[in-house]
């Protein structure tokens, strides 16, 4: 995990885990240092599903909301290798995901992502290598229950 | 002369500041001057780079820019005495005459624009100005007073607060696609006519570069730089923001954007400025991470062009067809229908020829056709390479992303039009209402202004302190 992350759910930097109706689950770690420095690192899965889930963009513009159904990751620039994983790289991402560069994959009928933020003191370069780093370092762990 | 940024923020003199090269010496390594024809051309008016190469990129013309450009600023050490003034002029056109004569007037050679501040016009010749001053016959009808060509440049709906409204007599932009031409001619005229000049600031930056394939030069300046989101620019984009801004049909056809073309203006009882224009100078901060981690390909596409057009993933020259104009009716029901405007289309109001003209000289401008000349270019300065005044310009010592955007229209108040356009205040009337700086508001969420004025561009053979030789 980038520093000061530790990835330990219920530790300091723990920023929450929420499961959706859907099964879909979303794990974050974030260290914040005000006014605007952040380390954010969120993790999900889409158990049972690839496709790329939808968000819905909001905006009010003159007093009007308006609502749209986007893709949740768009912007793909490429796919890599890395350990095992093919991953798309995605660099347009929404909701908690939202400045973030975002690694996804599919496997074994479901997808899942990680995602960083880029935000100071990292810089978008230094979130891929974190990304990489973390990506490669991913062991899978089978549901015990 | 090699000088960190730092070296200049710490104090280093305008002289030494304008041979250095900082963060720009890269440009010579990295960018591969096109191949120009020569030309012979020395045309009446400054404002004009004849001989430019036409490509066709992704099936549309393209202009290829210079690629390297420098503007520079000054006030005047003159006294403002008859004398005086003659002898300045003198020896101000001697040095111009002098670069005529070392370069050719184009991107192979030199393109040099000496252009002139209001200030200049209230402090030496106020008389001569009154009288000979081109007049805006649109804005003055607008307004039932008479409006000149050049007028103070004004805070846009989108500029923030602390944009600095700019007091410039002078200023001077040198283009070509040798770094050495530039150098030399900003040394010949603010180095070695000091006595004359007091600078008060120096703009660098570069364009294009990338038309041939591999890596375009914003592409390999902004990543050896540093800046924020130079990794997400894509490979070959002639600009920062990833799309081509010189297709051959946005950009105004040589000429038009002269005071007497378009009879938009007054020019006065001799004519004195004929061949001459107005040019709009201003730097812009770019927020390349904004743009690009928060706009989707599909979204930097309407926010750039307009709300309904769709482009092809990953295409970076998008066609502007001068029958594909935008008026403001098309640009108020996209706001209603999308709550947003694209900044082309918005703009298109203003800057395309709304109907057919019959020009002074009896050439026929089609409906569509761009009126302003833009010779803006990327920058990595922040807000400038060189500022006499450091506190005032908020100098930093780190490369930025930006852009000076210089362009050159028939009045400053056509300038104007345009930029108030691109704030959705449309020229029926009508009066979008974004905040300011809104997402929806074409390209403004991920630009900030920090400096703009406006100048005259005198003709050529009036290019050295106009008016000055009507001194009685």
């Amino acid at each position: 995990m980038p520093s000061p992350l530790d990835g330990k759910i219920g530790g300091d930097w723990d920023n929450g885990v929420s499961v959706d109706p859907d099964r879909s689950y979303l794990v974050s770690f974030l260290w914040h240092e005000p006014p605007s420095q952040d380390v954010h690192v969120n993790f999900r899965g889409y158990p049972g599903r690839t496709a790329v889930p939808r968000c819905i963009d909001v905006r009010t513009i003159a007093g009007r909301t308006r609502r749209r159904s986007i893709p949740c990751f768009s912007d793909p620039r490429g796919r890599r290798r890395l350990g095992k994983l093919l991953v798309t790289v995605y660099t347009v991402n929404r909701d908690a995901d939202q400045w973030h560069v975002l690694y996804a994959w599919r496997e074994r009928g479901s997808l899942y992502a990680v995602s960083e933020h880029v935000a100071k003191p990292l810089t978008y370069r230094r979130v891929v290598e974190n990304l990489d780093r973390l990506v490669e370092g991913l062991v899978r762990v089978d549901p015990s229950t | 002369m090699r000088l960190t940024r730092r070296d200049l923020l710490a104090g280093g003199a305008a002289a030494a500041a304008l041979g250095a090269t900082g963060i720009y010496e890269l440009v010579e390594h990295l960018g591969r001057a096109p191949q120009r024809l020569p030309t012979a051309d020395r045309a009446p008016e400054q404002h004009l780079l004849h001989g430019l190469r036409v490509i066709e990129d992704e099936g549309v013309e393209v202009i290829v820019p210079p690629l390297h450009h420098q503007l520079v600023t000054a006030k005047l050490r003159v006294e403002p005495r008859r004398a005086d003034l003659r002898g300045a002029q003198d020896a101000f056109e001697e040095a111009l005459l002098r670069l005529d004569d070392d370069f050719e007037s184009s991107a192979r050679g030199l393109g040099l624009t000496v252009a002139w501040g209001l200030p200049y016009f209230e402090r030496y010749v106020p008389a001569q100005a009154a009288r000979h001053l081109p007049v805006d016959r649109r804005a003055s009808s607008t307004r039932e007073r008479p409006v000149r060509a050049l007028i103070d440049s004004i805070r846009f709906p989108s500029d923030p607060d602390d944009v600095l409204l700019e007091d410039n007599e002078l200023a001077v932009l040198l283009r070509s696609d040798e770094l050495e031409h530039v150098t030399e001619g900003a040394k010949a005229i603010f180095g070695e006519l000091d006595a004359l000049f007091e600078t008060t600031s120096i703009r660098k930056g570069f364009a294009a570069g990338g038309y041939d394939g591999g890596r375009s030069l914003p592409k390999q300046m902004a990543v050896a730089a540093g800046v924020p989101g130079a990794d997400l620019i894509p490979d070959t984009a002639e600009l920062f923001l990833g799309f081509t801004s010189t297709q051959k049909d946005g950009l105004g056809p040589l000429g038009i954007a002269n005071f007497e073309t378009l009879g938009l203006v007054d020019l006065g009882p001799r004519n004195y400025f004929r061949a001459g224009t107005s040019m709009h100078v201003s730097h812009i901060f770019e927020n390349l991470e904004a743009w690009y981690l928060d706009f989707d390909f599909a979204e930097r596409v309407t926010t750039t062009f307009s709300p309904e057009r769709r482009a092809r993933a990953g295409t970076q020259t998008v066609s502007q067809k001068p029958g594909a104009t935008a008026d403001s009716g098309r640009v108020a029901r996209d706001f209603h229908r999308f709550g947003a405007i694209g900044h082309s289309a918005s703009i298109q109001t203003t800057s395309r020829l709304q109907r057919d003209v019959v020009a002074a000289d009896g050439k026929l401008y089609r409906k569509g056709t761009a009126i302003p000349q833009r010779a803006d270019f990327n920058t990595l300065d922040n807000p400038f390479f060189w500022s006499a005044r450091p506190e005032r310009d908020l100098q930093q010592a780190e490369p930025a992303a930006g852009v000076h955007f210089v362009v050159f229209n028939p009045t400053s108040d056509d300038f104007h039009r345009n930029r108030l356009a691109m704030d959705g205040v449309l020229p029926d009337g009508t009066r979008l209402p974004f905040e300011p700086r809104a997402r929806g508001q074409g390209l403004n969420s991920v630009l900030r202004t920090t400096h703009r004025q406006n100048f005259l561009v005198p003709p050529r053979r009036r290019r050295s302190f106009p008016l000055v030789e009507l001194l009685s």
